[in-house]
């Protein structure tokens, strides 16, 4: 969760890959960016 | 792609105004090569990994990051097909496996393919990558142009664990993974490049703009996997499946198949076309779409209505 205090602060939305995530949420980031897996047999998977 | 992630990291050195310890023209001349030249799918982990201990505020874990990152070498273009190291002792293999296993309601696993299975599955691409040469060169100019790394792993032996077929991330963008313990041939493979290519085509789109704007919180029941996925899943898994029904189609209308490859591409033509009439109705009952995601579908949805 974004603290006021960090030596380096970004703004995401410039940032290729974050830029869709709107409050600096690290993990809702690694839940939009979440690997698309196909599973065994199951055709097309995501 | 590889000129956005120049721009973001010379963002982050920017904005980090010396507090990174990396050298300074070391890191201008990484990024002329990145904007000049195919770099590593590993780039855009090692990226991601500083911008997140950056959020940590763990300065010095990020310069070490970038300090690795601005060690990869460039790429000449082609596409290279390769196996996976072994996780437990390669730091190559962990960082595939880590940014593959990032779904924490499955365990999700990957080993270094044997050697037979790696031989068996490189000939499969090639063959593959032929059929296309000759009856989809369009694709095959794209798959070539996105992919930079088919990297070929085996998946767990437990027949009660998930395992899988491939695998692909925004964060390893032009690398996809593919599980080397199959043997569906080469109709088989066209399709599993068509689908793994497709998902790095979405990352590509997605880069600027979100193609779904559904919490990924939210789940929803998905005719393509057995698990309740997100609606960015179920978007990729229904725009994917019409690239693997176009691109069977077109090798069909090319008149390069033998009787036998006919015979299950038409069988697979038919079960693409019913999981994207599964996958593109739950899409349209429940996705809240960008413009872009709208368009982007929309070239499916036009195609798929067309063609079947």
């Amino acid at each position: 969760m974004k603290t006021s205090n960090k030596r380096v602060k970004l703004d995401w939305s410039r940032l290729i890959g974050f830029n869709q995530v709107r409050s600096q949420q690290s993990e809702k980031a690694k839940k939009m960016l979440a690997a698309k897996i196909g599973g065994k047999g199951g055709g097309a998977g995501a | 792609m590889r000129s956005r992630l120049a721009d973001s990291l010379g963002y982050i050195f920017e904005q980090a105004n010396g507090q990174l310890e990396v050298t300074d023209n070391r890191v201008e001349d990484f990024l002329t090569r990145l904007r000049n030249k195919p770099i590593s799918p590993l780039a855009f982990s090692f990226y991601s990994d500083a911008v997140i201990a950056i959020e940590e505020d763990d300065i010095e874990g990020a310069s070490r990051i970038l300090g690795e990152l601005i060690t990869l070498p460039s790429r000449n273009g082609d596409l290279e097909i390769s196996a996976l190291a072994d996780p437990k002792d390669n730091s190559v293999a962990q960082r595939y496996a880590r940014f593959l296993n990032t779904d924490s309601s499955i365990t999700f696993e990957i080993y270094p393919p044997s050697k037979e299975a790696f031989l068996s599955c490189q000939r499969q691409i090639h063959d593959a990558l032929a059929l296309l040469d000759s009856g989809d060169p369009e694709l095959a100019g794209e798959i070539r142009a996105l992919l930079r790394e088919i990297v070929l792993a085996s998946g767990t032996k437990d027949p009660t664990a998930y395992t899988f077929d491939g695998a692909s991330s925004f964060m390893l963008w032009g690398a996809i993974i593919i599980n080397a313990d199959r043997n569906d041939g080469a109709i088989g493979m066209v399709q599993m490049l068509a689908h793994e290519s497709a998902h790095n085509l979405l990352f590509g789109f997605s880069a600027d703009e979100a193609l779904v704007e559904n919490s990924p919180d939210e789940l929803f029941s998905s005719p393509l996997r057995k698990d309740p996925r997100p609606m960015d899943g179920i978007y990729h898994a229904t725009f994917v499946t019409a690239r693997m029904y176009r691109v069977v189609h077109q090798l069909i209308e090319s008149g390069v198949l033998d009787a036998a490859s006919k015979a299950k591409a038409q069988k697979d033509m038919a079960e693409n076309t019913q999981l994207f009439k599964q996958g593109i109705e739950t899409v349209q009952r429940f996705g809240k779409l960008s413009a872009l995601g709208e368009n982007v579908m929309r070239g499916a949805i036009d195609y798929m209505a067309a063609a079947t």
